[in-house]
């Protein structure tokens, strides 16, 4: 029996089947997205018509980018893919990772607890004429442990695991650096939360499956000189202690800051932790989602030249091209300071 | 093996380019979309020919791994050497540019026949001074039948005096010097026919405006690839008339 056939017949038996995604039997209520609720309905009605690229180009061209950009792509080369293997890319959103994947793999599952993004997703496949990934809609923390001969030889956290102990539905929109009082769990810890979700996404790769982790720097050097944290949209937030970042979330914005990000110490001990070995730091310029240049940490920086502009796109903060270029001469290339870079990509091994 | 991701989709590509450590190739280009596996396999090609024209085993410069008709991985070997700065112009590096015209008539050979294998981007940076010798790099264009004689190598020339006067933005007065040396040293050492010679930045030109598709998507999504292009017909005209009026007084001389 092929793979394909396995997970399907799986998939079958407990999930349950909703307009070609599985979904969870329990709990169809996720939703984490850029787009609101409406917005993805209009969006999903203008793809089946006109196609993805089409309609997100007449919807939101800003988001053109994010979904289809094939720089997009640049980091899964250090993968060192040969073709014949399952992936799983865990908070999939639009597939800007599993298109790719799918092209260089043999099979690929994409979870994501966004029901419109995974239809979304789904016309992108047909567009593409991929018929190599499952969409499967469901929370990322509860994600079921797969049966041995359905294990991954990849897994794939792209920008998710900062996102993971969030709760409740999220529209961007309307909670990015906007007050919306959110209860959490006395002693709620993120880390905590996160290191779980690693175990688990460990406990569903084979013996020498790999994880292909990407996530900001806590200490990304544009954090000191006025760009806002990525994902609360505060000042300085990822650089505080996380119970001053706490109190200050909770001021401004009536929740805790839990979207925690980490120094490359933190994160390799954290993955660790979660039990996957052969840990390799990469860092990324200007950022892990479009990087220009990717090196091992351990290799000596050198000097690299990349044309994108420094931008913090979600805050429309521009730190001016010439300024950031000399703070990166000199961060970079004369002192050396990768600890400072923008982004980390990790690489282990189970 | 490290990976180094030095380039990502440069130029209207969607191809990534990464510095490769502990491994035996140097680097390692990847492609997945059906349209640059294609330049890959070209690319290769491309690759496989210079080899066989270099005496080199084409096994040891490169190797192509197609994975499917989307996915392809090419590695290539490094040459150690040195490259010329591209401002510098030819006046400063005769003896340098003279060495790639040797190079040039070994690999290409003398006119003989009407069409020649293309490079395509045969630029400075695309050049290696190695101990062996000169050495071209970057074959993503390659087609074995593609262009008249002398295009890759009059291309590299103009290009060379366009980046070199780039900021100056004086391109109506370039400095011919450099050109007509070459072209000089061609006649008297390789004996071309003169014809050869004849308005060439305009045949450049209008070999590139008439064969795009040599070029693909790349020159759609990047016009600048191909900087000679942004000569004026107006200086065009100008330059081949002071390289053909140079031209004919040597050959009267």
């Amino acid at each position: 029996m092929s793979s394909e056939t396995k997970i399907s017949n799986y998939f079958s038996k407990i999930f349950e089947k909703k307009e070609d995604v599985f979904c969870d039997k329990n709990d169809q209520n996720g939703y984490w997205s850029n787009l609101n609720v409406d917005e993805n309905k209009d969006l999903l009605l203008n793809a089946k018509k006109s196609g993805t690229k089409k309609a997100i180009q007449r919807l939101h061209p800003k988001l053109y980018d994010v979904i289809f950009s094939p720089k997009r792509e640049g980091g899964l080369e250090l993968l060192e893919l040969s073709g014949n293997e399952l992936c799983i890319d865990y908070g999939c959103m639009w597939g800007a990772l599993s298109v790719p994947l799918a092209k260089r793999c043999k099979t690929v599952i994409s979870v994501d607890q966004t029901f419109e993004s995974l239809k979304f997703l789904k016309y992108r496949l047909k567009d593409e004429n991929l018929t190599n990934v499952f969409t499967v809609n469901h929370n990322l923390r509860t994600f079921p442990i797969l049966p041995k001969d359905i294990k991954a030889d990849i897994a794939l956290v792209n920008g998710v695991l900062e996102w993971v102990p969030e709760i409740g539905k999220v529209e961007l929109k309307k909670i990015y650096g906007k007050k919306e009082i959110r209860k959490y769990e006395q002693g709620y810890n993120p880390k905590k939360i996160q290191t779980d979700f690693l175990v688990k996404v460990r406990e569903n790769l084979k013996s020498n499956g790999k994880l292909y982790l990407a996530i900001e720097n806590r200490y990304d050097y544009k954090m000191f000189f006025g760009v806002k944290d990525p994902h609360s949209n505060l000042h300085l937030t990822t650089i505080l202690p996380k119970k001053i970042a706490n109190i200050y979330s909770n001021l401004i914005l009536g929740r805790p800051y839990v979207n925690w990000i980490y120094s490359k110490d933190e994160l390799k001990k954290l993955v660790k932790d979660a039990g996957y070995s052969d840990v390799n730091i990469y860092i990324a310029f200007p950022d892990y989602r479009f990087p220009e240049y990717i090196q091992n940490y351990k290799k000596k920086l050198r000097k690299f030249t990349y044309k994108s502009k420094i931008t913090d796109p979600e805050n429309n903060v521009r730190v001016k091209r010439i300024i950031a270029r000399i703070i990166e001469t000199i961060l970079f290339f004369l002192i050396g300071a990768k600890f400072l870079a923008p982004s980390f990509i990790v690489i282990a091994k189970k | 093996m490290i990976l180094t991701l030095t380039r990502n989709c440069t130029h209207g590509s969607e191809k990534y380019f990464y510095e490769v450590n502990n491994y035996k190739f140097n680097y390692l280009k990847c492609a997945a979309s059906s349209y640059f596996v294609n330049e890959l396999i070209n690319e290769y090609k491309g690759w496989k020919w210079y080899s066989s024209k270099v005496s080199m085993n084409h096994n040891d410069l490169s190797y192509l791994q197609i994975i499917n008709p989307s996915y392809a991985k090419l590695w290539i070997k490094k040459f150690h050497g040195k490259k010329i700065s591209i401002f510098k112009g030819i006046k400063y590096n005769l003896s340098n540019f003279k060495l790639i015209c040797d190079h040039y008539m070994s690999v290409w050979g003398p006119p003989k026949k009407n069409i020649y294998p293309f490079h395509g981007d045969l630029s400075l940076d695309n050049i290696i001074f190695t101990n062996e010798g000169v050495r071209v790099i970057d074959w993503e264009h390659f087609k074995h039948i593609g262009c008249p004689w002398g295009f890759d190598l009059f291309y590299l020339l103009f290009e060379t005096e366009w980046f070199k006067n780039k900021r100056t933005l004086i391109r109506k007065n370039l400095d011919l010097f450099g050109i007509i040396s070459i072209f000089k040293y061609l006649i008297n050492t390789y004996n071309i026919p003169k014809l050869y010679f004849v308005s060439p930045l305009k045949k450049v030109v209008e070999f590139i405006k008439n064969n795009l598709n040599l070029w693909g998507k790349q020159l759609e999504l990047y016009p600048m690839k191909l900087p000679v292009l942004s000569f004026s017909q107006d200086t065009i005209q100008n330059i081949d008339e002071k390289i053909n009026f140079s031209i004919q007084a040597s050959w009267k001389n």
